[in-house]
């Protein structure tokens, strides 16, 4: 059992096995392996207690169906179940997405990660540049010709998806 | 200070795990820009590849993240498998090219520009690239090859969507021969990649209905950017090489061997020979002949594709009527250790399209889980799903076109990648 401290003082217990689904995590008890209980100890300074929460979940599912044999073996009926939970676990807020993202990065949980950024892109999905540039509040500092000129030629294409 | 312990046993549901989200979920907004910027990079690597392109002009920041995914790759950054997309072509006047998306379900119009400006014949309005030269052509991942059929050496190698294209030089070897076909394999991790050229020369002799011909195996590799021929082998009774009949699959190269004179009759005319590449990187010629594996057809075939799908060896063959050359409908295999096992047959009511047509041919290209079958004169297009067990049909291209039976049709399947340049 690892204990984990976020960085309101929170502690969460987790099976080793379990928070191994983060490398940074497998990496950090893999150095300290031998020593003292209290090296057992994670600080996870940089998150507040509700990421935890929300990570331990994610592992905890997927400890119990791991990605190796999700994709090898699971029949088609649990792999949609598995993705209808996936679709649920990332139907939050911004808040929270946005910090599963950087929480994902910093413990190095690759799936995790995939998964948040995943779901930012499907808001992105179907959208014109301005849209785009609003949903993401990002200025846009093309100017107006080099907007007509550049873009349009290079992937005309693109344009033109109003083609049935 | 407070411990919070989780459930550990694996009858706890994980719905009652999931916190409840009070907070309002509505992500019609979300400020990316508080993300570190590559983070955010990542994410538009997510979307489908059209996508992905409309992002480009949201701001500079984000174009020069996508533009330089091409050239050096991101630390960390995980390339997307994107939906396959169907490029399509005609040969007569009026010419027009298109690709199908697949992740959209829709066509739009697609073209390759013919950047050879140097070597192309007279400017003439109204042309393509594909109106000007009849081209072998494979795709591999992000990238096609095409090679010109009058001369068999002139080669380029592109990526469709990013549009920049290189010519395989030197020239490709070999002459001009009887019969020739080639195959791409890429390689997205190391984007390197690999050309097969396999040329079949019949023997000159004296003796009417002469059966022997050479193969020649070359091969170009982007890594020295030369041509090696591996292989010359004189066949008995068969040639190698129809076009569309070789790929590569796990550093193997699979050929479909023909017997030419035995069309028609009910014993199958057709067998897979197949050699291992990764024998040859020492540049031990003798070794390719000692690793050649036969692999036997299981019937009669009219048509056979070969392709690499992530790694799987797939087989699209046309099954005949019995006794005849008319098209029954189309089949695909896998190959399993040293056998071709059948996954499936088109339905009647897919099949249907191909099969009123006079010429029983058609060609097989495919990527990702999905393979498109399309008929050489017809602008039919069916698709099969293998993860998913689906036969489709796609929906009719919008070419200019009354007559679908004056034309000649062709295309290819490709991975829409913006990270890949030859």
């Amino acid at each position: 059992m690892i204990t984990l401290i976020s960085s309101d003082k929170r502690k969460f217990h987790v099976l080793e096995e379990v928070a191994n689904q983060s490398l940074t995590i497998r990496d950090v008890i893999e150095d300290r392996r031998g020593r003292r209980r209290a090296d057992r100890i994670i600080l996870v300074t940089n998150i507040n207690s509700k990421i935890p929460e929300k990570v331990i979940v994610y592992w905890l599912r997927h400890f119990l169906m791991p990605e190796e044999i999700a994709h090898a073996s699971m029949s088609h009926k649990k792999a949609e179940k598995l993705k209808k939970w996936e679709a649920k676990f990332f139907d939050t807020d911004i808040d929270t997405l946005n910090d599963l993202i950087l929480a994902a990065d910093s413990l190095d949980i690759p799936s995790l990660f995939d998964g948040a950024c995943e779901k930012v892109s499907d808001i992105l999905k179907n959208r014109s540049a301005e849209e785009v540039g609003e949903i993401s509040k990002i200025e846009n500092e093309f100017t107006h010709e080099e907007e007509e000129e550049e873009i349009p030629s290079e992937n005309a294409w693109v344009w033109r998806n109003e083609f049935a | 200070m407070e411990y919070q312990t989780l459930p550990l046993t694996k009858t706890s549901s994980f719905q009652d795990l999931l916190p409840i989200n009070k907070a309002n979920n509505d992500l019609s907004a979300f400020p990316i820009n508080m993300l570190p910027e590559e983070m955010q990079i990542e994410i538009l690597s997510h979307l489908q590849t059209d996508d992905t392109v409309r992002c480009e002009s949201v701001c500079k920041k984000w174009q020069a993240g996508i533009e330089s995914w091409a050239s050096r790759p991101p630390l960390g950054y995980t390339p997307q498998p994107k939906k396959p997309w169907y490029f399509m072509f005609n040969s007569e006047v009026p010419y027009a090219t298109y690709a199908y998306n697949s992740d959209k379900e829709k066509w739009i119009p697609f073209d390759i520009p013919n950047s050879d400006e140097t070597e192309s014949p007279t400017p003439q309005l109204e042309t393509t690239f594909f109106s000007q030269y009849t081209l072998y052509i494979s795709a591999s991942r992000g990238l096609v090859c095409f090679m010109e059929t009058r001369t068999q050496d002139k080669g380029f190698v592109f990526n469709p969507i990013l549009k920049n294209r290189i010519k395989l030089l030197p020239k490709a070897p070999g002459g001009i021969a009887d019969y020739c076909a080639i195959t791409l394999s890429t390689d997205v991790g190391s984007r390197k990649y690999v050309v097969a050229m396999v040329k079949s020369h019949q023997v000159e002799s004296i003796i009417k209905n002469n059966l022997q011909f050479y193969v020649d195996i070359h091969l170009y590799k982007s890594e020295t950017s030369s041509w090696v021929n591996l292989h010359t082998e004189k066949f008995v009774g068969w040639h190698g090489g129809d076009s569309d009949s070789c790929v590569i699959c796990k550093d193997r190269l699979y050929v479909v061997a023909n017997f030419p004179y035995v069309a028609g009759g009910t014993e199958p005319f057709h067998e897979i020979v197949a050699y291992d590449l990764s024998q040859t990187r020492q540049s031990q010629k003798k070794s390719l002949a000692r690793t050649k594996v036969t692999i036997p057809f299981p019937c009669a075939l009219t048509c056979v594709r070969l392709q690499n799908l992530d790694g799987k060896l797939i087989m699209v063959g046309g099954l005949p009527k019995k006794g005849t050359m008319t098209l029954d409908t189309v089949a695909i295999w896998e190959l399993c250790g040293k056998n071709l096992k059948e996954i499936t047959r088109a339905p009647d009511d897919v099949i249907s399209r191909f099969r009123n047509r006079f010429d029983p041919t058609f060609i097989a290209s495919g990527c990702g889980d999905i393979v498109f079958i399309q008929s050489y004169n017809s602008r039919a297009l069916i698709s099969y799903d293998m993860g998913k067990n689906v036969w489709k049909i796609v929906p009719k291209t919008p070419f200019p076109v009354l007559d679908d039976n004056s034309h000649y049709f062709s295309g290819f399947c490709f991975e829409p990648l913006l990270d890949i340049v030859p």
